[in-house]
């Protein structure tokens, strides 16, 4: 055994196990550890060879001629005992690599999807309050629902450059499926939840209309992609508006509602895309009137709910992005060579039916971060 | 050189042992016979599988607990924390154990062991078999775990490679000192070229005769089948001799067959299915050339099989890999399909200068277990010399040391370990508790001084090295060859379930 036999040889003489007894050394290390994980400048990407340093003083050899230069490898015995650290110990450490930086305006006008989002579940919200306190008729509702779906069908025409569907014809068809299905089914969404207090219905559709904001898909609308994700935050949505709903006094409410709800979560992030795609100042305009609309259509119900959703607004638009930006500074992503490869497999290899495949799909996925 | 001067009485916890198959599972038990050999006391603990509950007798008496714990993700045990904690006091008592050694950081049962031999006053040495990484929510919370139970309790840490080492050092945040690099090893003389009059021609040109490309792993994503799927086609179509055998099953299956049917390669690539660990230097032997496509790897064990058994390597080079052999040996590549496909070519022009016999000769004198259980019973001494302070207090302040909320949650586990261990002494004092009989030691103890493998002769068991898992699974039991149960042992009355 060369490598036990050498424990008593020339290099062996200082390397004890640190982990008997030697707290001091212990905490130095840990501490000397974090202290880099911490102190890296974030965005100074490149290897950190200064770790090594840091975490094994006294353990890097003289570099005589006459002393055997110890090898990264396995198959060689070396002269060196098996807790041996050489001064290359993590050299190939890397913090923070491929990490963007976030600057503090970009980040504001992403932020605005989510205003958007929190506005469409204000109105959809307020809507049936109004409804219930007889301010409005479900008639004017229904007509502000063509006047917005004909809105929206307008602006992907105009901004996309293409007809919702494909066609005209197999838009008005959509359309007509979708009004007519909504319409068929509102006698059964209207007694869906008439065994249910009212009390669970309201929480109920709180904790949905959050868990809709939270799941949410923001890069779609910000056109980060070209996909439609967030299956579970549609259905949270469209679920608490039915159960909304089904607290309507008549069939022709509940119809409404829902129409409205579908039109708000379902179809209202493509017209939302477009207009972000078109301009960025019309974003920014849509965003603003959107908000606008939320609190003053809030306001007549909760004065204090308007007022807190306009609060919320100005936070998630201004503070939340300043410390998204600020928090950076403690980020320290660490990778190295152990990590997992992603090599890049183009999606038709894709297996299409078989469980695995959400393995290998969130491959391409992380190499793109 | 403490060269088994002292007797060490090593209890080896893992969720990962036989009849399951692995690297952990090979290595644990190669490890406890070459242990056996050199003359110390090895049982092994780990949760039941199937049938194969209760007390085994496995070769050279090497005795398997297979305790009544439910597995519940990849045979991992569902962790209870204080669950086994007396079973495993019963246990450590009735072998008189000295020292308890975990394997592999996922193992819920190894690391709850740690915990609780802390608590029983033993030495605790841990061996990390896997790389992780730092960012998802699994590793996040594996790393806090690991952080406090390997500051905390474990005395000694040994990982399989230099990568592996680097890894654990920053995951568990340990001073790199502390962490000793020990290799996996290979039983060589299972894995060698087939010499025989039938065996495959190995080709002078590799243009114009056939070349056999070998893949032997499970088919899962981490074992990079998905790049392999892309570089395949391609290697038939600019190789017209070239022929592809893939050993192995799992969720990727679909996707090779797919590709396959889609270019047309169903006469030169054969999909063959499971191959269990004992016929695989057969299936080895049938090909040339060795590829390894893995995404991450700690250590790849079927590398050096596959050097071993006299075949051209080609593997991606990632984690450890580029540590495993030497460079004449391996052709490491990029992990990506390019890189890939010209590491192939590459092999392949190299597979009419391979000297098998030659190659096999040289991995002999690189890999022997009993080399690395020479330097795991270092590691052993070590910590059985270590006089670090173990009182409650001074836990509670290493658990403390690995953050609050992990220190804090794991110090209470320890403290009502120590708690309840304290009652099981009250309750059954180690006077009741029987003591298990050793298995008579048949060999004259080998030695560590034997000069760095291939000297020393392995244990006798070359014909038998893994265990008759068939009949494990089974549960039938035959006395002599391979499992007997602890019923059949003839001296003392110890055939107690525990």
């Amino acid at each position: 055994m060369t490598r036990l036999r050498a424990s008593h040889g020339r290099p062996a003489g200082p390397h004890r196990p640190a982990a008997d007894g030697s707290g001091g050394l212990l905490d130095d290390l840990r501490s000397g550890t974090f202290a880099l994980a911490q102190d890296a400048p974030p965005h100074q990407k490149g290897r950190v060879a200064a770790l090594a340093a840091a975490a094994a003083p006294g353990h890097s050899l003289p570099t005589e001629d006459s002393a055997p230069r110890w090898e990264k490898v396995l198959w060689k015995p070396q002269p060196f005992p098996d807790n041996y650290v050489d001064h290359t110990f993590l050299q190939h450490l890397v913090v923070n690599d491929a990490v963007p930086r976030r600057r503090y305006w970009p980040v504001v006008l992403a932020s605005t999807a989510v205003t958007q989002q929190m506005s469409c579940v204000v109105a959809a919200a307020a809507v049936p309050l109004h409804l219930q306190a007889g301010r409005t008729g479900p008639r004017q509702l229904l007509a502000a629902c063509g006047v917005l779906l004909l809105l929206g069908y307008a602006t992907c025409a105009v901004l996309g450059g293409q007809l919702l569907g494909g066609s005209l014809a197999r838009g008005v068809r959509q359309c007509v499926l979708l009004v007519g299905g909504v319409y068929g089914l509102s006698p059964l969404l209207h007694s869906l939840t008439a065994t249910v207090s009212s009390d669970s219905v309201v929480a109920l559709a709180v904790g949905l209309a959050a868990a809709h904001l939270g799941l949410c898909d923001y890069s779609f609308v910000n056109s980060v992609t070209d996909k439609m994700t967030g299956a579970l935050s549609l259905a949270a949505a469209v679920l608490a508006a039915v159960l909304v709903a089904g607290r309507m006094r008549t069939e022709l409410e509940t119809f409404a509602v829902v129409l409205l709800a579908l039109e708000l979560f379902l179809l209202s992030p493509f017209a939302r895309r477009h207009v972000r795609r078109a301009s960025v100042p019309a974003h920014l305009a849509l965003t603003a009137v959107m908000a606008a609309a939320a609190t003053a259509l809030l306001f007549p119900a909760s004065p204090a709910g308007a007022g807190a959703f306009a609060g919320s607004v100005l936070v998630v638009t201004l503070v939340c992005p300043a410390a998204l930006v600020r928090g950076h500074v403690f980020k320290a992503k660490i990778s190295g060579p152990w990590d997992e490869a992603a090599p890049h497999i183009p999606s038709e290899l894709m297996p299409r039916r078989t469980g695995a495949g959400g393995a290998a799909a969130a491959a391409p996925e992380a190499s793109r971060t | 050189m403490a060269t088994a001067a002292r007797q060490h009485r090593v209890v080896m916890v893992s969720d990962f042992f036989y009849p399951n198959f692995g690297g952990v599972e090979n290595h644990i038990y190669q490890l406890s016979q070459c242990l056996i050999h050199q003359g110390h006391k090895v049982v092994v603990v780990t949760h039941a599988y199937g049938d194969c509950l209760g007390v085994r007798y496995l070769t050279n008496g090497l005795k398997v607990y297979y305790l009544p714990r439910l597995p519940f993700y990849q045979q991992s045990s569902f962790p209870s924390l204080l669950g086994w904690a007396r079973l495993l006091r019963a246990i450590c008592m009735r072998e008189r154990a000295t020292l308890l050694h975990g394997h592999q950081a996922f193992s819920t049962l190894a690391l709850e062991a740690c915990i609780h031999a802390s608590s029983l006053g033993l030495k605790v040495v841990f061996t990390d078999h896997s790389l992780f990484g730092f960012a998802d929510a699994g590793s996040i919370l594996l790393n806090k775990v690991l952080k406090a139970v390997l500051g905390a309790d474990v005395h000694g840490v040994i990982c399989v490679s230099h990568t592996s080492k680097e890894n654990t050092v920053l995951r568990a945040c340990l001073p790199p000192a502390a962490v000793a690099v020990i290799p996996n090893a290979v039983d060589t003389s299972q894995f060698t070229p087939d010499l025989s009059m039938g065996a495959l021609p190995w080709p002078r040109d590799p243009e114009a005769e056939e070349v056999v490309l070998v893949v032997l792993c499970r088919l899962v994503y981490r074992k990079g089948i998905d790049l392999l799927s892309l570089v395949l086609p391609a290697v038939c179509e600019r190789h017209p001799h070239v022929r592809v055998l893939v050993g192995g099953d799992g969720p990727k299956r679909q996707l090779l067959e797919k590709v396959i049917a889609d270019h047309g390669l169903q006469s030169r690539v054969l999909l063959e299915g499971a191959v269990p660990h004992e016929r695989a230097r057969d299936f080895m032997v049938r090909g040339h050339v060795f590829v390894n496509a893995s995404l991450t790897e700690a250590f790849c064990m079927a590398l050096v099989e596959a050097a071993a058994a006299g075949l051209v390597v080609v593997s991606t080079a990632v984690g450890g890999v580029p540590e495993v052999l030497p460079p004449d040996m391996i052709v490491l590549t990029d992990p990506s399909a390019e890189g890939l496909l010209e590491g192939i070519e590459r092999a392949i022009q190299r597979v009419p200068h391979q000297r098998p016999l030659e190659q096999h000769l040289r991995v002999r004198q690189m890999y022997d277990w009993n080399d690395v259980a020479c330097r795991t019973a270092a590691v052993y001494d070590r910590v059985a010399a270590s006089c670090r302070d173990d009182s409650v207090p001074a836990r509670l302040g290493r658990y403390l040391a690995a953050g609050r909320w992990v220190g804090a949650l794991f110090g209470v586990v320890a403290l009502m370990s120590v708690l309840l261990l304290r009652l099981a002494q009250w309750w059954q004092p180690a006077s009741a508790i029987d003591v298990a009989p050793d298995w008579p030691a048949r060999h004259s103890q080998a030695t560590c001084g034997g000069g760095g493998g291939g000297g020393t002769g392995a244990p006798n068991n070359m014909q038998e090295a893994t265990p008759d898992v068939q009949r494990m699974r089974s549960g039938k039991q035959a006395a002599g060859k391979g499992a007997v149960q602890e019923g059949w042992q003839a001296p003392g009355g110890t055939a107690k379930r525990v």
